[in-house]
């Protein structure tokens, strides 16, 4: 009981409590609840940051307790907990700014917060979990946390998609819950740890492993958004944008992503899953996704089904990296949860902000918004344009390690995947710019709201899309300096390959 | 010498108050209750204290031995159960405070009819022979009739009516096969029983027809048809106290009669019987829920369909290996305790939300999530362990029973588990669709603070226990005559 | 760190305002001065910065050096005549916007030498031009556009293939070799089929025959002045990159993996053949001045092309051929530029005589034919001993394709008398670069520093210049005879 067990729990805190809080507060206490959110959001900023050095300096951060016979409940800082962890509470911080702004004048915004901060809680608790079934519990958490996002508008649509998202979710978790049950029925249970941990279970097991396997990929594979699992994420689009924001950059495909990567590289191990002969066709579902996602965005033309869509593309890079046998890959893979969370986040916030200011959610009414709103239009640009892939961009740098990597373990075809995808993305997203800067702005908006002043819109929507934007560009300029995400993602990579 | 104390008056107390709140006027019957509730708590407290720092004990009633005297045993189960009562007793009492308000004329009966059935709820825990069980189970049966009857509305009198009668059947076969058993082994005590019963056809019969009494009472499928409308009719604290509580009773004693008693004189093929009517009551439970149109009987149905989890126990733990059985018996008792919690919750939130609309029609409450938000929240963190999902106690319950299926190698269990969970939260999410509408809505009348506060902790409670789960699992392990845990608990690093 | 200033226009780029036309005008020619003097001043020099990008590696060396003259002063002279006529603009900002990245883009390039920043570079230029080829919104302008990016996208999809494939050819793992190190990977792996990737994904920016169909489409779209940096300078970064990364520059160590690399060379001759004369078949049939100069292009950098499958086939070759590429695109370079310059003055001439816009026009035109004492009679001579030193019948062709060349400046000639419109009056400064840009055509290569010992003595030698003067000779009489039939006829 010090220090090192505090810490995580602490973490988990700042946004649990606050939400506790925020559901006691009343309706009219706007100014307090925004400013107990942001403050709140920066205390965690903090104390990540605080760990992640003490990670770094070899300093051990866990809270360890007895959840049932056999069964701990772990929360643990390592290096793969805290590159989530990171992208998680900036990404808080930034979609809380973004949602205050949305949500001004919005009725329900109790309600709102107080689930979005739950929200963030379970998503550090994914990132903190020391062992898959403490990961599990908070999994489920967050399904639950986010059903009320998702139906917040409470119109008929948005109730269907609530519907939608939790039968497969639910199902989801059902199946994962099978998997680990089994995993511990045979093992026990056991924290993750790097290189993996069932290198030694006899040869005869191998056969239920990979059943096993295929369980927790599949429950996981809701959330990441798995083609054919991926049904439920473009109707959840009805939800506001800072939730889908939040849903498609940080907390539930993501989480779905990183429960993935957790089993491949800290359960199974890479160099076992290899043995196994599981990666291949893990990397044939993520790639089936990766096209299938690009494909069906092509055909949208609402603006954020085109994004969801894009979505379901991007995560499965994630999870193409981890299925790529060797460091490159894993690079790949990791850096890209990073990153897709970055320029995603700031894709959502554009569109958001279309929305918002000039009522607009069709792409074609898109035609010359570069004009009346620039600084949004171009961090739509840049997050575009990190989506395709092109440097200097975050997505650059995904795309080569993924390549790299995808060499590097034999798979020339997935570097065909990638570049007909990175093709694919620019078929859909050009389109889109081209209306932004070179066509015409039209006579009227759909539904002007808010009337360009000092600003384009609203500042507290315009912040968090610039900083993002600013952020997409950042981590590909300064890829190679030694806090970038690339130069963390680099330092698990090494240690999940046996020396 | 305090549980010598403690152990009579965790009886004794219920049984005063029942008798002083019939005798004295409102002002005083309320002060009454508060003191007794207060009692009660602190009684039940300390006696699990001392069971968990001394160890199990027992009392004789009146100093005569066994077969003659009474004797009141408090194990690590006993006082886990104990602890279980007085927890919800006293957060439905201070519920019931409140609520009643709105109801002055059933509040004059509801609290002597509250004490009897805690008295009997005790008795029935603490007892070790048959008999006495069947006492308790008596008394138990016509507290939950008369408060089903309280409002004395057409509608409630029918459902208490049936109540009574299956009832009083339940209770007729158990007498049935408690004489047959005196008449072959001339002892009802537990412990004695246990050394000497055989398997022959005598014992099965007796077995049986006590089996069939208890699943009456209990509401097992297909004997749940007079459970929906007396638990779905009554007033909330009512019907929390008869969800969580009550058909738990019988059920307990059901299970030691097979786990205690039985394991010896088991007929081929009914642990497995007993599994299929709980798989029915899973499926067809959820079903009624899903298709009710009320949001209470939605919940009275789910009664039902929990109620099917426990007897999974039966082919969980009987007939397989210590560790599995041993495994059954903690996640059915953790699913016992989580139910307790969490449908006592349920109730009181859904109480609150009725008297609030003045309506029991599920579409009547849509959008309420904006009036009403703490009740509504106590209702989602119940339903998140009815559900079965992380963290709570239903969770941990679940995990068990899950791990219960893999050690015995019986897969199916694991599929009705997961799909049962599945399907109450197809059910349990109905209320969430409809609070979230936006739209017209209904005018509210205002609930008192206390309310909610008092659901939330149910609720709290439930959660916690997924949590903290190690605590009543350790203490249940206390002077158990259950098997002991050879479980093999995986490689820790 | 000197290096740094070629992110002037970069930063200048977020400068740009709607309004204020003086100072978009200062910006035009602001913008390409750094490139400029820092190519003209410093000597070699390199920048590194491990911890930008993937570890960023800037040099500026001979070869390099030479492009870059060219590319900015070009850039110069092309904001010049863009700054007269800038009034005349829609939507200004957003032209000098995607001008200016496309300038940065196309200088620093020329800099770049670590993958990614090159990568970055090329790509900046590549879609930030679709804003310069598409400014005039016009139907054929805009399908025009959609052509170059779709290509352009393939071209960038092969080319980033290609250097990720080239770069996990480094056994050193997480690390990132240098685009100066591609060579010597390709060649140590025979890696044939990496390098006919490499050669597509700039063969569409150079516009090699098969792929080149942008080209003639695109780079007539733009407005004038970019027209000329189009074709000018930025179809120069396609060799460039052929030069950079094709293994030909480890030949010296590893001659034997010439052999790996014969069929690439061979399908290169083949290709740049079709484009030298296909592309002047297809371009006298044009009607428009800029199409007919675009398709010169293909033709002139199908000759490139050839000379590339020549040092892919000869390792001995590739030093001279080298410089000869580089050379030879800096004449390209000027003498296009220029070309294209007239095309917008012959637009306005308002008082100025056609007849003198034609005579001036000509004296480019005869420089890129190979007529005797222009910079065209040396690149092509380089040009054909190389091809000599290789076959024979290559040297033959090359000296053919000096026809096809004479017959696309005729008909350019032709067409820009018919083209010209006295309604309008160039601005001063647009006649201003126009005049600059000529006297670099003319000059320029006398004084551009290169890596070639130029064989001065040619220029009076009896035989190349009597190979300057008789396709132009040709070409004359033909056209005379067919302007003759023409006005014989007036019932046309």
């Amino acid at each position: 009981m010090n220090l090192s067990f505090w810490m995580p729990v602490a973490v988990l805190a700042t946004s649990l409590v606050t939400a506790m809080i925020i559901f006691l507060l009343p309706e009219r206490r706007h100014t307090l609840r925004g400013t107990l959110n942001l403050i709140a959001a920066i205390v965690k900023i903090g104390l990540v940051a605080f760990m992640i050095f003490g990670v770094m300096q070899q300093q051990s951060f866990e809270t360890r307790f007895a959840l049932l016979p056999g069964i701990d409940f772990v929360l643990r800082a390592d290096a793969m907990s805290m590159l989530f962890a990171g992208l998680s509470s900036v990404l808080w911080l930034f979609t809380t700014i973004y949602a205050i702004g949305y949500l001004e004048h919005a009725p329900n915004r109790s309600r709102f917060f107080g689930f979005f901060s739950l929200c963030v809680a379970s998503t550090m608790g994914i990132a903190l979990a020391g062992n898959l079934f403490t990961f599990l519990i908070f999994f489920e958490m967050l399904t639950l946390s986010t059903y009320p996002l998702v139906v917040h508008r409470g119109t008929k649509a948005s109730l269907q998609a609530g519907r939608t998202y939790l039968r497969y979710t639910l199902v989801g978790g059902a199946v994962l819950l099978v998997g680990i049950a089994l995993l511990h029925s045979m093992v026990g249970s056991l924290d993750f740890a790097e290189t993996g941990t069932l290198r030694d279970v006899p040869s005869e097991q191998h056969g239920l492993l990979i059943i096993i396997f295929i369980l927790l990929i599949t429950g996981l594979g809701v959330k990441a958004a798995l083609v054919p699992l991926h049904g439920w994420l473009p109707i959840a689009m009805v939800a506001p944008a800072p939730v889908s924001a939040l849903l498609h950059a940080v907390a539930v495909v993501k989480a779905g992503a990183f429960g993935i990567v957790r089993v491949v590289y800290n359960v199974y191990g890479i160099e076992f899953s290899a043995q196994l002969g599981v990666l291949i066709p893990l990397a044939a579902v993520a790639a089936v996704t990766i096209l299938w996602g690009s494909f069906q965005a092509l055909r949208q033309s609402g603006l954020k089904r085109r994004l969801a869509y894009s979505t379901v593309s991007q995560v499965s890079y994630i999870v193409l990296g981890s299925a790529l046998f060797g460091p490159l890959g894993t690079i790949g893979g990791l850096v890209h949860l990073l990153h897709q969370g970055i320029m995603k986040v700031t894709l959502f916030f554009c569109a958001g902000n279309y929305a918002e200011t000039l009522g607009i959610h069709k792409i074609k009414e898109l035609d010359g918004a570069g004009q009346r709103m620039p600084l949004t239009s171009i961090a739509f640009t840049i997050g575009a344009l990190g989506m395709i892939g092109l440097p200097p961009t975050a997505g650059f740098i995904s795309k080569w390690y993924l390549g790299l990597g995808a060499l590097d373990s034999g798979l020339v075809w997935v570097l065909g995947v990638l570049i007909l995808s990175s093709l694919l993305n620019a078929a859909y997203f050009l389109p889109i710019l081209y209306r932004l800067w070179f066509k015409p702005v039209t006579s009227a908006w759909p539904d002007e709201q808010i009337k360009a002043a000092r600003f384009e819109t609203d500042p507290w929507l315009l912040f968090p899309t610039v900083a993002t934007a600013v952020f997409t560009i950042g981590t590909g300029i300064l890829a190679a300096s030694p806090l970038s995400p690339l130069s963390w993602a680099s330092l698990i990579a090494i240690r999940e390959y046996l020396p | 010498m305090t549980t010598l104390t403690l152990i009579p008056a965790l009886l004794l107390i219920p049984l005063v108050f029942a008798i002083l709140s019939l005798l004295v006027t409102r002002p005083w019957r309320n002060a009454f209750a508060l003191l007794g509730i207060a009692l009660q708590a602190v009684a039940a407290l300390s006696l699990s204290w001392v069971i968990f720092t001394e160890g199990a004990s027992s009392t004789a009633l009146g100093n005569w031995a066994v077969p003659l005297g009474i004797l009141l045993v408090a194990d690590g189960l006993t006082v886990t159960l104990l602890t279980l009562t007085a927890f919800i007793a006293v957060i439905c009492a201070l519920y019931a405070f409140f609520y009643l308000r709105a109801y002055p004329r059933e509040e004059r009966y509801f609290w002597p009819l509250f004490w009897f059935l805690l008295a009997a709820l005790n008795g029935i825990w603490l007892a070790d022979d048959l008999f006495n069980l069947y006492v308790g189970l008596e008394l138990l049966g016509l507290a939950a009739v008369g408060m089903v009857a309280l409002q004395a509305t057409q509608q409630s009198l029918a459902a208490a009516l049936r109540y009574l009668l299956a009832a009083l059947f339940g209770s007729l076969m158990y007498l049935l096969g408690v004489a047959l058993l005196y008449g072959s082994y001339g002892t009802l005590a537990m412990g004695q029983l246990s050394d000497l019963m055989v398997g022959d056809l005598t014992t099965q019969i007796a077995l049986l027809l006590m089996t069939l009494g208890l699943l009456i009472k209990t509401a097992c499928f297909p004997f749940h048809y007079w459970l929906p409308p007396a638990h779905g009719g009554a007033l909330a604290p009512v019907s929390a106290l008869l969800s969580a509580l009550v058909v738990k009773s019988s059920f307990y004693i059901l299970a030691r009669i097979w786990l205690d008693l039985g394991t010896l004189a088991v007929p081929i093929g009914l642990p497995e019987v007993l599994g299929l009517l709980g798989t029915c009551a899973i499926l067809y439970g959820a079903w009624r829920a899903y298709t009710a149109s009320e949001i209470k009987m939605l919940v009275a149905w789910s009664t039902v369909a929990q109620l099917g989890y426990l007897l999974l126990l039966f082919p969980l733990a009987l007939n397989t290996t210590e560790a599995a059985a041993h495994l059954a018996w903690q996640g059915t008792l953790m699913h016992l305790l989580a139910h307790g919690f969490a449908k006592g919750a349920m109730f009181l939130a859904v109480g609150t939300l009725v008297l609030a609309a003045r309506s029991t029609q599920l579409s009547d409450l849509a959008g309420i999530s904006r009036k009403l938000p703490m009740a509504l929240f106590a209702y989602g963190l119940a339903a998140v362990s009815l559900m079965g999902l992380p963290p709570s106690g239903g969770f941990s319950a679940k995990w068990l029973l899950i791990q219960s299926a893999l050690h015995s190698g019986q897969w199916v269990w694991i599929i009705v588990i997961s799909v049962g969970s599945l399907l109450s939260a197809a059910y349990l999410f109905r209320v969430f669709s409809v609070s979230f509408v936006e739209g017209k809505q209904r005018e509210l009348q205002p609930t008192h603070p206390m309310l909610d506060v008092t659901a939330l902790t149910l609720a709290l409670i439930a959660i916690a226990l997924g949590f903290f789960g190690m605590i009543p699992l350790s203490l249940m392990e206390l002077g158990t005559p259950l098997p002991e845990s050879p479980l093999p608990t995986g490689g820790q690093p | 760190m000197i290096l740094l200033l070629l992110l002037v226009p970069l930063i200048l780029t977020l400068l740009v305002r709607q309004s204020g036309e003086t100072f978009q005008r200062a910006l035009l020619i602001i913008a390409p001065l750094p490139a400029l003097l820092v190519s003209l001043v410093i000597g070699n020099e390199s920048l590194n910065i491990s911890w930008l990008l993937l570890g960023l590696h800037w040099e500026l060396t001979d070869l390099r050096r030479t492009l870059l003259i060219m590319t900015s002063s070009l850039w110069l002279i092309a904001g010049i005549s863009t700054a007269g006529s800038l009034s005349r603009f829609q939507r200004r900002a957003r032209y000098l916007r995607c001008w200016l990245l496309t300038l940065s883009g196309n200088t620093l390039l020329l800099i770049a030498s670590d993958i990614m920043s090159f990568y970055t570079f090329f790509a900046l230029m590549t879609f930030a031009a679709y804003g310069l080829v598409i400014h005039s919104g016009s139907n054929s302008a805009l399908r025009a556009g959609k052509i170059y990016l779709i290509m352009a996208l393939i071209g960038e999809a092969f080319l980033l293939s290609g250097l990720i494939l080239a770069a996990s050819l480094s056994a050193g793992g997480t690390v990132t070799p240098l685009m100066t190190e591609l060579p010597l990977l390709l060649a140590e792996h025979d890696a044939l089929l990496i390098s006919a990737f490499l050669f597509l994904g700039f063969g569409v920016k150079v516009g090699v025959a098969g792929i080149h169909m942008w080209l003639p489409l695109a780079h007539p779209a733009a407005p004038t002045a970019a027209s000329a940096v189009l074709s000018g300078a930025m179809i120069k970064t396609g060799l460039f990159g052929w030069l950079t990364v094709l293994p030909m520059s480890a030949y010296e160590v590893l001659p034997e993996s010439a052999i790996s690399f014969s069929q690439l060379g061979t399908v290169a001759i083949g290709l740049g053949l079709l484009g030298a004369f296909g592309a002047g078949v297809l371009g006298v049939m044009q009607t428009k001045a800029k199409t007919v100069l675009a398709y010169s292009s293909v033709s002139q950098m199908g000759l490139m092309t050839l000379l590339l499958g020549v040092a892919l086939l000869e390792p001995n070759l590739w030093p001279s051929i080298a410089a000869v590429i580089i050379f030879y695109a800096v004449h390209h370079g000027f003498a296009k530029g220029v070309l294209f310059l007239s095309v917008g003055i012959s637009h306005e001439l308002g008082n100025l005589s056609v007849r003198l816009l034609q005579l001036l026009s000509a004296l480019p035109a005869a420089a890129l034919i190979g007529a005797p004492f222009t910079s065209g009679m040396m690149a092509k001579y380089l040009l054909k001993e190389n091809a000599n030193e290789f076959a024979g019948w290559l040297y033959t062709s090359v000296t053919l394709s000096a026809i096809a060349t004479a017959a696309l400046m005729a008909r350019y000639l032709w067409l820009l008398g018919q083209e010209s419109n006295t309604t309008q009056q160039s601005a001063t400064s647009t006649l201003a670069a126009f005049w600059a840009a000529l006297a670099l055509a003319l000059g320029g290569w006398l004084i551009i520093p290169t890596t070639l010992d130029l064989p001065w003595s040619i220029l009076w030698e009896g035989s190349s210049l009597w190979s300057g003067v008789w396709p132009i000779a040709l070409v004359a009489l033909v056209s005379v005879a067919l302007l003759r039939r023409r006005a014989g006829s007036p019932a046309e």
